[in-house]
């Protein structure tokens, strides 16, 4: 695959604060890449420096060839939607979409005919005389795609563009920016902190934290085989034991439990022995799965197991149970 | 009362004792004719408004919205650049900032423009530089000129331009300009396109105060302008103090008055098909 941005060598310091060590990426062309971290890991100042708003201290941006370190915004061909938008609150819906074709001195045929098919692809062609403050949030999410959209950029930053919006709504709009990604063909870049939102839409995740990227795969890698703790922990819920000098990352629903006087040493089980006993300390519902947690015995740590609503066996406080589980299931990961 | 109606009493006696009240009297005053001792006789004539017909009262009217207009237009000029520059300063070196452009309002405005008849006159402290320095022979006449009054004017006025274009940079969304930058607009086409008319309300605002000021300003051109340049405001000024002419001060007030008012309205209606409605815009949302 053709590589579309490639970055070398990145560092970035804000005063004395070093913000991002060397960092390396090179991302494909038509790719939807997320980079997922928590806040304060460097993702959106990675995001700012390949659309030009930031400078790398050191290191190159290579944009489609083309060497883009030292180039401003306004000369560069990628095109960002902003986390809460800044749309232009003075241009009603269509003149805000214009205004990039504009700047670019787009003859105002095809201007015209590039703006009514983004109006059409993000469904606002009935808004076109609205100004933004007069639309909801979702609508104003829309224009600023479609504003961004419009340039035909080679890329597309997309800066927690869901971040604002309730839940339901995120979820549609998830599934709607997907399409457009996948039907345009176009490369995005898209940061989050919402793992579930980078698990579902991505081709590719780079996990961040403090500047530094901690695995890069795909979606089902990353949750799968987690390289780290800190991935482990960031996506979805994970126990971590401790077998010798190794540590062991385990999902909720990979662990499976026994009755403690069913499954002790010497007891004849259909399923591996148990690695661990313990104490269930809590069940708390969570709708489609019942979550419990269990005291381990040696170690005082608390881990947490499914229960499914079908299960046959339902926990109480208190129960001593036995944990085990398959050893592909078993993640090693690093402290 | 039971909408809490009585609320609101402490602002209407303040409104009618210190505002309403002055105002009919001025009106009351300009319908009166004045005995040759300068008495006010009550006798509701029109004569006032009439005298204001002759050619000297309009050429004066016309000087002195020329010299307003002038100082607004220089006083947004240099009070835009000030206001963002201040507005830009690191967050700790702002206030500072805004302090010393307010600080001439600590010493009265009369000794203000006394320092400037220091500065300007024949002997003054620019005239003497320029002469022991050899670059001139004979003093400039700087002093008791529309120059002079031009400059103390802008000088009085400009503070009332920077403060509210500073408050509308200063609550320009910063990203709105990295938004433009990223669609490809150059600084300058960011700041015609994005800045400026999202700014436009600091700068009417500025220009309401600088306009109406400069309209009833009477010691600049005392002070600066010698006898030479009268305008409205000295007029007024020397109808009450000097002809003792209390009617047809008043008169003159109420047309200036109303002069203001009607060029206020005209402002904001161009002003605000300008922006298309966009406040209305705001109130729907």
């Amino acid at each position: 695959m053709e590589q579309m941005i490639q970055l070398e060598g990145i560092t970035k310091k804000f005063g004395a604060n070093l913000i991002i060590p060397t960092l390396n990426l090179s991302i494909n062309d038509g790719e939807f890449l997320t980079l997922l971290g928590p806040s304060g890991c460097g993702k959106t100042t990675l995001l700012r420096m390949i659309a030009g708003l930031e400078t790398p201290t050191t290191g190159k941006i290579i944009l489609d060839g083309k060497d883009v370190t030292h180039l401003p915004p306004y000369k560069r061909d990628v095109n960002m939607v902003f986390q809460n938008y800044a749309l232009f609150p003075h241009m009603n819906v269509e003149e805000n979409i214009y205004f990039g074709l504009k700047m670019k001195k787009v003859p105002e045929a095809e201007a015209a005919e590039r703006v009514s098919q983004v109006l059409y692809l993000t469904q606002l062609e009935e808004f076109r005389e609205r100004r933004p403050q007069q639309m909801s949030g979702g609508q104003q999410q829309r224009v600023a795609i479609a504003r961004a959209l419009v340039n035909n950029p080679k890329v597309l930053l997309l800066d927690e563009p869901l971040g604002a919006l309730d839940y339901q709504l995120r979820k549609k709009l998830q599934l709607e920016l997907k399409n457009l990604q996948r039907s345009l063909g176009l490369t995005f870049i898209y940061v989050t902190h919402d793992q579930e939102e980078a698990l579902t839409m991505s081709d590719r995740i780079v996990v961040m934290n403090k500047g530094v990227i901690q695995q890069d795969g795909h979606p089902d890698a990353i949750y799968h085989q987690p390289k780290n703790k800190f991935v482990a922990k960031f996506i979805g819920e994970s126990n971590f034991f401790e077998m010798g000098d190794s540590v062991y990352a385990l999902r909720p629903e990979k662990l499976n439990l026994c009755l403690e006087e069913d499954c002790v040493e010497g007891k004849e089980t259909q399923h591996p022995a148990p690695q661990f006993f313990g104490s269930v300390v809590d069940i708390v519902f969570y709708g489609t799965i019942d979550k419990v947690f269990i005291r381990l015995d040696n170690s005082n740590q608390v881990v947490v197991a499914y229960q499914y609503f079908d299960d046959v066996k339902r926990w109480k406080v208190d129960d001593r149970v036995g944990i085990w589980w398959y050893e592909r299931d078993g993640v090693k990961v690093e402290q | 009362m039971k909408n809490g109606k009585l609320l609101v009493a402490p602002t209407v006696l303040w409104l009618c004792v210190f505002f309403i009240i002055p105002m009919l009297i001025v009106v009351a005053v300009s319908f009166a004719s004045r005995t040759p001792y300068g008495q006010v006789v009550f006798n509701w004539t029109f004569s006032n408004y009439q005298r204001f017909a002759e050619a000297l009262y309009i050429s004066i009217f016309g000087q002195t919205l020329v010299v307003a207009f002038i100082t607004t237009v220089v006083t947004i000029l240099m009070g835009y650049p000030v206001a963002w520059s201040i507005a830009k300063l690191p967050k700790k070196w702002q206030q500072p900032g805004l302090v010393i452009v307010m600080a001439p309002f600590w010493i009265n405005f009369l000794i203000r423009s006394y320092a400037w008849v220091i500065i300007l006159r024949s002997q003054g402290v620019i005239n003497t530089i320029l002469l022991k320095l050899g670059l001139i022979t004979t003093p400039l006449q700087m002093l008791y000129n529309e120059g002079a009054v031009m400059l103390g004017m802008i000088y009085a006025l400009l503070p009332f331009m920077v403060l509210p274009i500073y408050v509308s940079i200063e609550q320009l969304d910063r990203r709105l300009l990295e938004a433009a930058a990223d669609l490809g607009a150059a600084p300058m086409t960011a700041f015609r396109k994005i800045t400026l008319p999202l700014t436009m309300p600091g700068i009417a605002a500025g220009t309401i105060l600088v306009f109406i000021s400069s309209l009833g300003m009477f010691v600049v051109p005392d002070v600066m302008g010698g006898a030479k340049s009268a305008l409205i405001g000295n007029l007024i000024q020397n109808q009450f103090l000097s002809a003792r002419d209390w009617p047809f001060g008043s008169a003159l007030s109420i047309v200036l008055a109303v002069l203001s008012l009607v060029l206020i309205m005209l402002y904001y209606k161009v002003l605000n098909t300008q922006k298309g409605g966009a406040d209305d815009a705001k109130d729907v949302a």
